[in-house]
């Protein structure tokens, strides 16, 4: 697991301008990777942008919208237990182990200048909430787009800024996209050109674990660890005698604000994605295309973080530590290039007294990817405040990295269509990687698919309107990252304790170690089958839709990486792991209840359960589970035959009998190690009403999310710091566990029996519920990931065009909307929107969250104007 | 034509296509090193974990030190709640076997190819230190199938008594080797411990040599005897030597991830430094025979050398705040780490003329033992040697302990608290208080107390017994299908040592 303090500035799909977007469909499944290659082999999401039209007019379209946040779900926080420990009032604490909060005045906080604050010892309502502010993000776009009777083209400018929920100008993200677009040429040359310019600038905080050699603290754990009688904007003048390093009542946790103002990382970003696409008749029927893309960026970002030292003598030297303040700086270039040759060649013929429509394709991938990075990092800041790389004593740490990766494949396609209810599709691509050993870096994967419109063939009548069934099975083949096949040596990095590394050289001497990964000349291609099967199913003038669908992937030699016994003198291989299946049942109800002139009402329920199966594991690597992920005393494991993703933690020891065995502290033992279910939520469902009133609308979208595991953090540090409502248990009155029993043992230490446990839990609740000294306790870090959820609400107004008839717009349109504006959770989750993820969005991230920023609500404005 | 030449392209790109997708060399690290940059690494590596993760979890065990009641980072090293999922025990075992280990293995390979024997002696004195530590604290571990990567992914565990007879016969072996063309220079900077003094390294070998014969001296009597009575005849016959200096790695900087491991992980890194407090078990033994070396392992508060009693760490702060009161262990940013001591070597060598029966040898090398540890830490001995810390006359067994509570003592300089751990598991010393129910948390010693008696942590969680072994790590027990079966941290089966006498030596 790694929870160190890290910077991200998120993915750049985001950077797809949503006004330029025309349509956005989804391909699902293997079947669609036969045209895109590998990359596609999870399916693809196929964005058509905007473009010109040839002889059209002038069209001007302007749209703008403005949205406030706030922040969504915070931990609720018990409200009767006040600072201290073990419960004894200290003003020091960082928890909320203390006495009952009686509401009188208490000193607080350390003696300054022989003076000390007095504050009353309640529960302060909002005393985190308030920490965060309403974001506000504003969006303006302009497009232009027209044509003549040679080219038609698109333009259009975007500016969108947005200042997030913490306070201050700290979370940001400014972007400017420019996109042109043109396309010409003559009855049989047809040229189409586009070009995107993207430009974001963002500024943003640490999360995850501090780094006090560093970066220093960070905010989201830090917050977690304050008691619940203090209201946190009370220590917004973090350079207040009272509030400053020195001073900040709390001795283990760093005034947040402080983090706040002092730390921050910030990036540009350029990027310019560009394609060109010439397509030449070559005869009737057959053409000929090239299309040849672009996708570049830079990216510059540096993370500071403050000196941040205590004076010796005063009341936090010794408890808090000194951050040494550090500065890193990184640039990052990627290009891709992809290069596609399609010959395609279209006919009819007449067959069985009806119509046979085909098509026959033939193509040529290829496809480029380069990176490179470099990185530099100083710490141990000379001069406080002033961030550049050569701010120090010591020599900063230099790294540098690159890759390329290129991608041969060839495809093919025959497209039948009879009479236009019968289609039939057979494919075929092979692919050539240079992630793979040479000469087992070919892949092959065919499909098939049948669609077939019965109803096209029965009497017409007015229950059934339309009746499709759908039937594919196709393979899809997938690579690896790149040097994955060899070993290399680095200069060594070594594990120094629990907390540090030794990074060498030391003291002017090189040294270098075989990297922990072991190369894998072996490696195979990653190929899944996947069939599908469904039905589009249309009832009475399309009033009643119902589209079903069955789907079953099964995916061979997965790639992955693989953890393996440490006696082999590697730590893990990139290996073909096992077999995963994924099945699943999709439902889509559409029913339009109303439909009047004037009024319409459209449902749409959506049902998707979906399965994720580990069916085995390579015999090669001789391990019975794969470690996924991990966290204190969580393991995220997966396990042959078990769903992909199960919780794995310490249960308790019992005696004979079945009762729970506790220690000489009256705290449970650890026993065994369990499972206690998997990361898969049971089935998800989602409804959605449109109603539309003359130009009115109002849409709605109810998501729900039903069973499945999460581990959450933010659900650990409140019961470690006595926060949260659970850890209130009995009042935190001495009690002697239930159904406890001690075991009795002889000199040599056996077990030779079992008496009741008679010792208390009595000052040391903090005990019980960290799974430190508690591990059977981790089963209340892991929380459901049940929720309902408003997702989304919106009402738009369009202007009738008679409205309109005298002013120079051709449409209007105004909305209001707000997002994710409820949120339910079963009483197990009083912690995070379930929602919520630390890692990179893999198989990793469906762990669960980690200190993770809280979720936001959302609620704007937006207007769309067509001249 | 120009179709033809169309076509032409493709054939000539197709076929050219291995030459296009052959780009997956890493070009950002090398596939091969000269030797002794895996030299440095490997000791550097076995040098963390030994001091770092071991040596910090034995100091804790051996109770030269405790946990701070403000702070909680080592609580379960004090209440004996370690087992195969604890971070410390996956990231050491890991660490040894992967980061040092291994490493060592590939430098042996090579300089054995290039007959450079000098640095095989480094590599195989190396591989011995490591797996001696392994099979003490584990018992059997993987050793004759280990580090051979996609060859063997699942390694059999070995037998602690096998290892034990081929790490002794490798030493045997290295130090008999034709060193004449050894080129010490290539190794100057790169040997971190002995700059490729070849002679260090040949002393150290045999002191490591008479290590491995005196840990298995009650389980391997007959071989143990016969080798040490050869060894003591060789070293009288100065046909060989053993150390004369401290084994110590010393080239650490004040610098982020570049200092000494301990101090870094914690010190440097952990949000706060309070975490380690002195043991009362240990400043009480040092205070009741004014041993000066106090003022050199301890920084006082007021004056006074306090130390908590292990398990003391949920004594509420309103009581006291063990930082404002108890004295904490000196560690610097570049202190050395020692893996062996010459004061080790010398009591080493006491223990030998012991066991073969020579108590005025063995009196002469205790009493250099002693000095060489007050020198090391720069303290004054006084007269010491002709009281508290007198060779007793009272026949064997007060002997070895006098000298085995001379090695707890020296163990507590810079972390090395693992070789008295499993000292006091081979031994019995020190010896474990007998009063120990009635020691009340604090820092406050009832006046029946002995002092340098073990006592049973407040808050141990092992059913009154001291922890003896290391629990296989998760990562090992889960990934290797040949992997050997779940211990817990009392389990008595690690072989080659006694615990104590109570327990029979069992040979499997």
């Amino acid at each position: 697991m790694n929870v160190n303090a890290k910077v991200d500035f998120g993915n750049s799909a985001a950077d797809i301008n949503p006004a330029d977007i025309e349509t956005i469909s989804v391909l699902k499944g293997a079947a669609a990777s036969n045209l895109y290659g590998s990359r596609a082999a999870n399916g693809v999401i196929m964005i058509t942008t905007k473009k010109g039209v040839k002889n059209n007019d002038l069209l001007v379209n302007f749209s703008s919208s403005s949205a406030y946040t706030e922040v969504g779900r915070l931990p609720y926080f018990q409200k009767r237990f006040g600072q201290g420990w073990s419960g004894t009032f200290d003003t020091k604490e960082n928890g909320s182990w203390g006495p009952v909060m009686d509401g009188k005045d208490r000193l607080t906080g350390y003696v300054v200048d022989n003076v000390q604050q007095v504050a009353p010892y309640s529960y302060k309502e909002n005393g985190i909430r308030d920490v965060y502010e309403y974001g506000y993000s504003l969006n303006n776009t302009i497009a232009l787009s027209g044509g003549n009777n040679l080219i038609g083209w698109y333009a259009s400018a975007t500016n969108s800024t947005n200042d997030g929920v913490l306070p201050g100008p700290v979370d940001i993200l400014d972007r400017n996209t420019l996109t042109f677009k043109a396309n010409g040429g003559t009855e049989k040359t047809k040229l189409n050109f586009g070009m995107t310019y993207i430009n974001r600038e963002q500024k943003t905080i640490p999360s995850g674990q501090g780094d006090d050699a560093g970066t220093g603290a960070v905010i989201y754990s830090d917050i977690l660890y304050q008691p619940v009688n203090h209201y946190l904007p009370d220590y917004r003048d973090y350079k207040y005698k009272f509030n400053n390093l020195d001073n900040y009542y709390n001795g283990y946790a760093q005034n947040p604000y402080f983090t706040l103002n002092e730390t921050g990382a910030k990036a540009n970003q350029n990027r310019v994605i560009g394609n060109l696409n010439i397509t030449r008749e070559l005869a009737e029927g057959l053409d000929i295309a090239f299309t040849g893309g672009l996708d570049t960026y830079s990216q510059f970002s540096k993370v500071h973080g403050a000196v941040a030292k205590v004076t010796p003598g005063s009341n936090n030297d010794g408890t808090i530590n000194d951050v040494a303040g550090a500065v890193k700086e990184e640039a990052k270039y990627q290009t891709q290039l992809n290069s596609d040759l399609v010959a395609t060649y279209k006919n009819e013929v007449d067959l069985f007294g009806g119509n046979l429509k085909y098509n026959l394709l033939v193509g040529n991938n290829i496809n480029q990817r380069s990176f490179k990075r470099v990185n530099i990092v100083s710490k141990g800041l000379v001069v406080p405040g002033y961030y550049n790389v050569g701010n120090i004593s010591g020599a900063a740490e230099v790294y540098t990295s690159e890759y390329l990766r290129r991608l041969i494949g060839v495809f093919g396609q025959l497209g039948l269509e009879f009479n236009d209810f019968l289609f039939v599709n057979l494919q075929a691509r092979n692919d050539w990687s240079s992630t793979l050993p040479i000469g087992n870096n070919s892949f092959f994967y065919p499909g098939a698919t049948l669609g077939f419109i019965f109803s096209d063939l029965l009497p017409k009548n007015k229950t059934l309107s339309y009746g499709k069934l759908r039937l594919s099975y196709a393979f899809a083949g997938n690579d690896a990252a790149p040097f994955m096949t060899s070993e290399i040596y680095r200069p060594s990095i070594l594990r120094s304790g629990g907390f540090g590394f030794t990074n060498y050289p030391v003291g002017g001497i090189p040294a270098y170690e075989k990297y922990q990964r072991l190369g894998n000349p072996n490696l195979k291609p990653e190929i899944s089958k996947e069939l599908e099967i469904g039905t589009d199913l249309r009832f009475f003038s399309n009033r009643l839709g119902i589209d079903l669908a069955y789907y079953k992937k099964t995916t061979t030699d997965l790639i992955m990486l693989a953890n393996i016994a440490a006696s082999s003198g590697y730590r893990e291989i990139t290996s073909n792991l096992g077999q995963i299946t994924n099945d699943g049942i999709e439902l889509m109800v559409n029913v339009t209840p109303v439909k009047t002139h004037n009024f319409t009402w459209d449902f749409i329920y959506l049902f998707n359960k979906a399965n994720m199966v580990l069916d085995e594991l390579s015999e090669e690597l001789g391990v019975s589970e794969y470690l996924i992920n991990s966290a204190y005393e969580t393991e995220f494991v997966a396990i042959p035959g078990e769903q992909l993703g199960m919780y794995r933690i310490p249960d308790y020891k019992y005696s004979p009998d079945g009762k729970i065995i506790v220690g000489d502290n009256g705290l449970p033992v650890e026993g065994d190690k369990i499972l206690v279910g998997s990361s898969v939520p049971d089935f998800n469902m989602s409804f959605t009403n449109n109603l539309s009133f003359k130009g009115f609308k109002l849409s709605f979208l109810i998501d729900t999310q039903n069973g499945g595991l999460m581990y959450s953090n933010t659900a650990g540090a409140t019961f470690w710091s006595g926060n949260n409502e659970q850890s209130t248990t009995n009042d935190r009155r001495p009690w002697i566990i239930p159904n406890t029993v001690t075991e009795v043992k002889d000199a040599d230490g056996n077990v030779t029996g079992y008496v009741e446990n008679t010792t208390p839990v009595v000052d040391n609740w903090h005990e019980y519920y960290s799974a430190n000294t508690n591990k059977p306790i981790e089963s209340s870090r892991l929380i459901p990931r049940t929720f309902i959820k408003l997702r989304e609400v919106s009402l738009s107004y369009r202007f009738g065009s008679s409205m309109l008839e005298r002013t120079f717009l051709s449409s209007a349109n105004l909305s209001v909307f707000g997002r994710n504006l409820f949120l339910w959770t079963p009483a197990k989750n009083s912690f995070v929107d379930p929602e919520t993820t630390t890692w990179d969005n893999d198989i990793e991230g469906l762990f669960g969250e980690f200190n993770g920023a809280p979720g936001v609500r959302t609620y704007g404005l937006k207007l769309d104007l067509t001249f | 034509m120009k179709k033809l030449s169309i076509i032409f392209c493709v054939v000539l790109f197709l076929s050219s296509c291995d030459n296009f997708l052959d780009v997956n060399k890493d070009p950002n690290y090398p596939t091969d090193v000269s030797d002794e940059l895996l030299l440095t690494s490997s000791i550097a590596a076995v040098t963390n974990v030994y001091c770092a993760d071991w040596g910090l979890i034995g100091s804790f065990w051996s109770q030269h030190w405790a946990q701070n009641n403000t702070s909680s980072q080592y609580k379960i090293y004090e209440s004996y709640a370690i087992s195969s999922n604890t971070n410390v025990i996956d990231r050491s075992y890991r660490a040894m076997f992967v980061d040092g280990l291994s490493d060592n293995e590939i430098f042996l390979k090579k300089v054995e190819a290039d007959e450079k024997w000098g640095a095989y002696l480094m590599g195989a004195v190396i591989k011995a230190y490591g797996f001696q530590y392994l099979v003490d604290l584990y018992g059997n571990v993987p050793y004759s199938e280990a580090f051979l990567g996609a060859e063997k992914l699942n390694p059999v565990v070995d037998k602690g008594e096998d290892v034990y007879a081929d790490i002794y016969a490798l030493l045997v072996d290295a130090l008999d080797k034709d060193f004449n063309s050894f080129v010490p220079e290539l190794y100057e900077a790169n040997d971190i411990i002995f700059g490729g003094e070849l002679e260090d390294w040949k002393a150290f070998a045999n002191s490591l040599r008479l290590r491995i014969l005196l840990r298995q001296f009650d389980a391997n009597s007959a071989f143990a005897t016969t080798e040490i009575t050869k060894l003591i005849a060789d070293l009288e016959a100065e046909n060989i030597y053993l150390l004369d200096k401290d084994v110590a790695v010393t080239n650490f900087e004040d610098a982020d991830s570049k200092s000494n491991p301990l101090y870094e992980s914690d010190q440097r890194q952990l949000n706060t430094t309070n975490n380690l407090k002195a043991c009362a078990t240990f400043t009480s033994y040092l205070e009741a025979n004014g041993d000066t070396r106090i003022e050199s392992l301890f920084v006082p508060v007021a004056g006074n050398f306090y130390g908590l009693v292990p398990g003391s760490y949920n004594v509420p702060s309103t009581e006291f705040e063990a930082p404002n009161l108890i004295a904490s262990p000196i560690l610097e940013p570049v202190m050395p780490v020692y893996w062996m001591t010459y004061a080790e070597s010398e009591l080493l060598i006491a223990e030998a003329y012991l066991r073969l029966g020579n108590t005025e040898m063995a009196k002469a090398y205790y009493e250099s033992g002693v000095s060489e540890s007050f020198n090391r830490m720069g303290a004054d001995i006084g007269d010491l040697l002709t009281g508290a810390y007198a060779f007793p006359t009272t026949g064997f067994n007060d002997q070895l302990k006098a000298i085995i509570m001379q090695k707890w003592v020296d163990a507590a300089d810079g972390g090395r608290g693992i070789e008295s751990h499993i000292e006091r598991v081979r031994t019995g010393f020190p010896e474990e208080s007998l009063i120990s129910d009635q020691i009340a948390e604090g820092y406050i010693l009832p006046g029946n107390y002995i002092p340098g008696t073990l006592i049973y942590s407040k808050l141990g969680t092992s059913g009154g017994v001291l922890p003896r072994r290391f629990p296989y790590p998760d990562s090992e027990l889960n990934f290797n299908s040949n992997a050997a079966e779940y211990k817990s941290l009392t389990d008595a089966d690690v072989i080659l040592q006694k615990y104590g006498g109570k327990l029979k030596i069992i040979m499997r």
